[in-house]
């Protein structure tokens, strides 16, 4: 099968693990769509959804510092190391393995969009990049996966893992397909997050990012047989989109998650 | 700060909520100590302290003595019942107040929405000392708002604009629904919702509420919007008919909520009949009141999630404000606009913004520490 696959930024550790896991079994990657981080626009899009923090977190996500070991106390680069993934960049990647890689100011802009339907790939993995506009879900013929950090239908939208703990669901990464809805897709699978002892959301966030990766992986691996997209909020109501949680919001989640991790212990 | 304040809760932000509060309620006594009896309506760098300004006076008075509970020390009750008195002094023989600062040019025209505010204030004075005094100067005002109503259901004359009454005017329904569930007069409640009525007839499909702003063609400032739904909201609690009437505020509340989210919590300051933002300013105090309203929306379906859009904006507002500054009408003050030189209130400080963040900060503090301890 072949895929494309797209990323929020040239080094996201999730998008390198799923390209080469994809790579050694066998599939075809069509092509690499990676949004610039050198943005101004986005910058100040994301700063004002996100606040200030987010910053911090893009630099440290884009200059991690370090390579990633086995027993990493970070899950996803523990995860790369145990697979023996050794790149740490996803231009470097592509070149290594002659896949075509796409620099793009936005996803989906006319180059975003081309690109996929020149390539006619059975499936895009999403990988982030933002919200994806009607062109760019029609060019991919709405054949597009997602793993989402929370329970679909209940828990749709930013943050979903931090809201999905908050709002007292038990956390979940979903697989589904993007159509034109926030997470309102046809979903495909849903697994589930343990909680344990000492967990943080950040930890939690972690494991989603794992747990995201070896989801699609296996969607992938299973794509001729899965159900084919259709729109589903046609059939069930949407819940209550989900947005950036506030960080007072933020203090009582922590303070739920060690009171349930002192329940699990 | 008080002590027992610092130290009663766990989560950093509701700390943090406190001193804003501290510095808000200290900048609104500087206000009242300037205002020769009232409160003044603004400060601004060019003029300083404005003169008293009784509409809003006479609102902050539930505000004062709410704050009051919290901070014992800076007896905010003394002023809360010292601008009550100056209210009672210039009501009207008829029962209404005159519209505009204090003291009005001329004879002073009576005010058919200052009236509405100034009652809220009378009736948290009563409800605070059950001093039958404050009961009588708002059933007269009521009763004044009551007789100003005509056959089309609606006030005849206005302040602002003399043809019809404005939208917002459901913030005058609000507090004669107040007095009446105080005295009893089922004059002063039909024809309170006789205007109602009308005011919801003008829901349109997308939400917006037609008339809700200043001027019937401008865009609505989110001042006069929030102060359009927060009296529907308020109005559906009063009289028990949450259904009949929140469903012609709760449209335009989630087009609110989900434009603050996408932007971290900056509502743009005024929109048009399709939702389209005029201009790239926040009108401060129109932030905090819908995120009262959202507040007041999910104490009847609660929801984590409307409570995080309400911090929000709460929190852009806080962070507009400086608690230290060497100036004293600023410290603790909150804008008209971000930035300052935005249109709401351009280069001032109203005693409202600082009102209406208070009323935010007491409604979250009150939420968030209740679902703390569950």
């Amino acid at each position: 099968m072949q895929f494309v696959l797209t990323a929020g930024y040239n080094r996201a550790p999730h998008v390198l693990a799923l390209a080469e896991l994809l790579r050694r079994e066998g599939h075809e990657i069509g092509g690499l769509l990676v949004v610039s981080a050198l943005n101004a626009r986005r910058a100040r899009s994301l700063v004002r959804q996100r606040g200030l923090g987010f910053l911090k977190l893009a630099v440290r996500r884009m200059f991690p510092g370090r390579r990633p070991v086995a027993g990493d106390a970070d899950p996803i680069l523990s995860f790369l190391a145990s697979h023996r993934i050794r790149s740490r960049s996803l231009r470097r990647w592509a070149a290594e393995h002659g896949v075509p890689y796409r620099a793009v100011k936005n996803l989906n802009d006319q180059r975003s969009v081309e690109f996929v339907r020149t390539s006619r790939p059975d499936a895009v993995l999403y990988g982030g990049g933002g919200i994806l506009s009607p062109q760019f879900i029609d060019s991919a013929q709405g054949r597009i996966l997602n793993a989402h950090s929370g329970p679909l239908p209940h828990i749709r939208g930013m943050n979903a893992c931090e809201w999905s703990v908050i709002l007292g669901y038990d956390p979940e990464v979903t697989i589904h397909y993007i159509d034109r809805g926030i997470d309102t897709g046809a979903v495909i699978q849903a697994i589930p997050v343990h909680v344990e002892p000492g967990d943080t959301i950040d930890t939690l966030r972690a494991k989603c990012a794992v747990l995201g990766v070896e989801g699609l992986l296996d969607a992938a691996n299973k794509f001729e047989h899965a159900p084919s997209p259709r729109t589903r909020s046609a059939e069930i109501t949407p819940s209550r989109q989900c947005f950036v949680i506030a960080p007072v919001v933020r203090e009582i989640l922590d303070l739920r998650l060690r009171a349930r991790g002192e329940g699990i212990g | 700060m008080d002590t027992d304040i610092r130290s009663r809760t766990a989560l950093p932000s509701v700390r943090r909520y406190f001193a804003h509060l501290d510095a808000t309620a200290g900048w609104l006594q500087r206000s009242i100590f300037h205002g020769r009896g009232g409160s003044c309506a603004h400060f601004s760098h060019v003029a300083g302290w404005s003169k008293p300004y009784p509409e809003t006076t006479g609102y902050l008075i539930p505000t004062l003595l709410h704050l009051h509970s919290l901070f014992p020390a800076r007896c905010l009750h003394q002023d809360a019942l010292a601008t009550g008195r100056w209210l009672l002094s210039i009501q009207g023989r008829e029962g209404s107040w005159a519209g505009g600062l204090h003291p009005p040019r001329g004879n002073g025209r009576p005010s058919i929405f200052n009236t509405g505010q100034i009652l809220k204030g009378m009736i948290a004075l009563y409800n605070f000392t059950e001093d039958q005094e404050w009961l009588d100067a708002a059933t007269r005002g009521a009763a004044w708002l009551a007789r100003g109503v005509g056959n089309n259901g609606l006030w005849e004359g206005g302040d602002y604009r003399a043809q019809d009454t404005p939208s917002y005017y459901t913030h005058v329904v609000w507090p004669m629904l107040e007095v009446w569930s105080c005295a009893g007069d089922d004059k002063v409640r039909d024809a309170a919702v006789s205007v109602l009525d009308r005011i919801v007839d003008r829901r349109l499909p997308n939400g917006v509420i037609q008339g809700w702003g200043f001027a019937e063609d401008e865009p609505a400032f989110t001042h006069t919007i929030a102060y359009t739904l927060r009296g529907i909201l308020e109005s559906a609690r009063l009289l028990n008919a949450w259904d009949r009437y929140s469903h012609a505020a709760v449209p335009a509340l989630e087009v609110l909520i989900r434009r603050s989210e996408l932007a971290g919590g900056r509502l743009p300051g005024a929109f048009d009949a399709n939702w389209q933002r005029d201009g790239n300013y926040v009108c401060l105090t129109g932030n905090a009141q819908v995120a009262i309203c959202v507040l007041l929306m999910e104490s009847r379906s609660p929801d984590l999630r409307l409570v995080s859009a309400a911090a929000r904006m709460v929190d852009y507002v806080c962070s507009t404000q400086r608690l230290r500054s060497p100036v004293a009408g600023v410290r603790g003050a909150v804008a008209g606009s971000a930035p300052v030189w935005g249109p709401y209130m351009r280069l001032r400080y109203p005693n409202w913004a600082a009102k209406y963040l208070c009323d935010a900060l007491l409604r979250l503090i009150e939420r968030v520490e209740r679902e703390a301890v569950a």
